[in-house]
């Protein structure tokens, strides 16, 4: 129970490192509203220049691959869709909050890098899931180790340690965490998401991607974090800290319904993808 | 029976379930010779394996275990790339079919790897 308080104490303590600007619960609230229209949801997107210009970018890039260019936000929600749209602007806005994190322990490059490449795993494994909403993986995926960034920017001395004890040892950086602080970074993330009042689903995915077969609710969708973090680990692309391959939770797997003989054709769509992602993530 | 991916298929295998894709439409119904228009369909429409009758097996460890044949076996010019993979894998259960498809992603990305990639992780 001691740990818990501890976790508490770290989540509390977040609030004066990162926060979910204002920007993100309006639109979030004009999105669920079910009278609002596309020109108010864009609207307010549009107060905020940084945030419309990255969206445009997005809009725009191959991944939609649409004939026209695409110049207005209301023109983007059409194309993308709101909840699609509203996902990106999460992700965005989310992944700027962690800009301060000290570079000296981790390169924060390749940490994106690596959660990028989890998230374009996830999202080609929704596809062929045929989930309704594929964004919202890319999203859990770009956000699956945040918690691994918090506890970088509040124990910085512990972080350092942890790793370089996991590296010696020949340990699983998550499971160095768990004995010694008595909870790992999929909680943290997990509990920092839901701090910031983001969807459930959300939270679960993040927070199980170790263990999916344990969540209590939306354990398919963490099976498919966890499934695109083990690929993205086998890829090597980028560094979040962990030097090794996590072992796969076969309960899950199973439930997944996926063929092994899957697994090359989903690693070479997101290979293709990796380069087009990290461009427009800078 | 041999449950066989796509790039193994040739023309003439007889199916011995029905192929469907990912919404269960039936592409190939059980007992059907595979064609090269067919192998097109497949890949098409995102068949990953087809349960394929087996007459006589070019492999006989597939005969008696399935899952044996998945590990690809690696060319001798590829061993230290094997044995680099083989440490970032020590807490993967390796007799499972898709972390063997994962192990042989790895060791091809570890093969293309460049120098300031190297210095990274172990």
């Amino acid at each position: 129970m001691a740990s818990n308080r501890v976790l508490d104490r770290m989540i509390e303590a977040s609030a004066n490192l990162v926060s979910l600007p204002d920007v993100f619960h309006r639109i979030n609230a004009a999105v669920e509203h079910p009278f609002s229209t596309l020109d108010q949801i864009a609207a307010i997107i549009m107060e905020d220049p940084g945030l419309t210009a990255r969206l445009l970018k997005i809009a725009n890039s191959s991944f939609y691959g649409l004939p026209h260019p695409v110049e207005t936000i209301s023109r983007a929600l059409t194309v993308v869709g709101t909840r699609q749209l509203r996902d990106l602007v999460m992700a965005t806005v989310a992944v700027n909050q962690f800009n301060g994190v000290p570079d000296n322990l981790l390169n924060i490059s390749d940490f994106w890098r690596h959660s990028i490449t989890c998230g374009l795993a996830a999202r080609v494994i929704a596809t062929y899931r045929r989930e309704a909403n594929v964004e919202s993986f890319y999203v859990a995926g770009l956000l699956h180790d945040v918690g691994r960034l918090l506890f970088f920017m509040i124990r910085p001395e512990v972080s350092a340690k942890l790793m370089e004890d996991a590296k010696s040892q020949g340990l699983l950086l998550h499971q160095v965490e768990k004995q010694s602080v008595g909870f790992d970074h999929a909680e943290i993330g997990g509990a920092l998401l839901a701090k910031w009042k983001l969807p459930d689903r959300l939270c679960q995915m993040v927070r199980w991607h170790h263990q999916p077969s344990l969540a209590e609710s939306h354990m398919e969708a963490a099976t498919v974090i966890h499934i695109a973090d083990i690929l993205a680990q086998s890829l090597r692309r980028g560094f979040s800290g962990e030097w090794f391959v996590p072992p796969l939770d076969v309960k899950a797997w199973e439930s997944s319904g996926l063929s092994p003989n899957m697994i090359p054709t989903i690693a070479k769509q997101v290979e293709k993808q990796y380069g087009v992602a990290v461009h427009l993530f800078a | 029976m041999s449950v066989l991916p796509l790039d193994q298929l040739t023309a003439g295998m007889v199916v011995a379930t029905n192929v469907c894709d990912a919404s269960g439409r039936i592409l190939l119904s059980k007992g059907s010779a595979i064609t090269d228009r067919h192998l097109r369909i497949f890949k098409t429409w995102g068949v990953a394996d087809v349960d394929v009758v087996v007459t006589s097996s070019p492999n006989p460890a597939s005969e008696t275990d399935p899952n044996a044949s998945s590990m690809p076996i690696f060319p001798k010019s590829m061993e230290p790339f094997c044995k680099k993979a083989e440490v970032l894998f020590r807490h993967a259960d390796m007799s499972h079919p898709a972390v063997q498809q994962l192990f042989a992603i790895c060791v091809q990305r570890v093969a293309q790897e460049k120098p300031e990639e190297k210095k990274r992780g172990i």
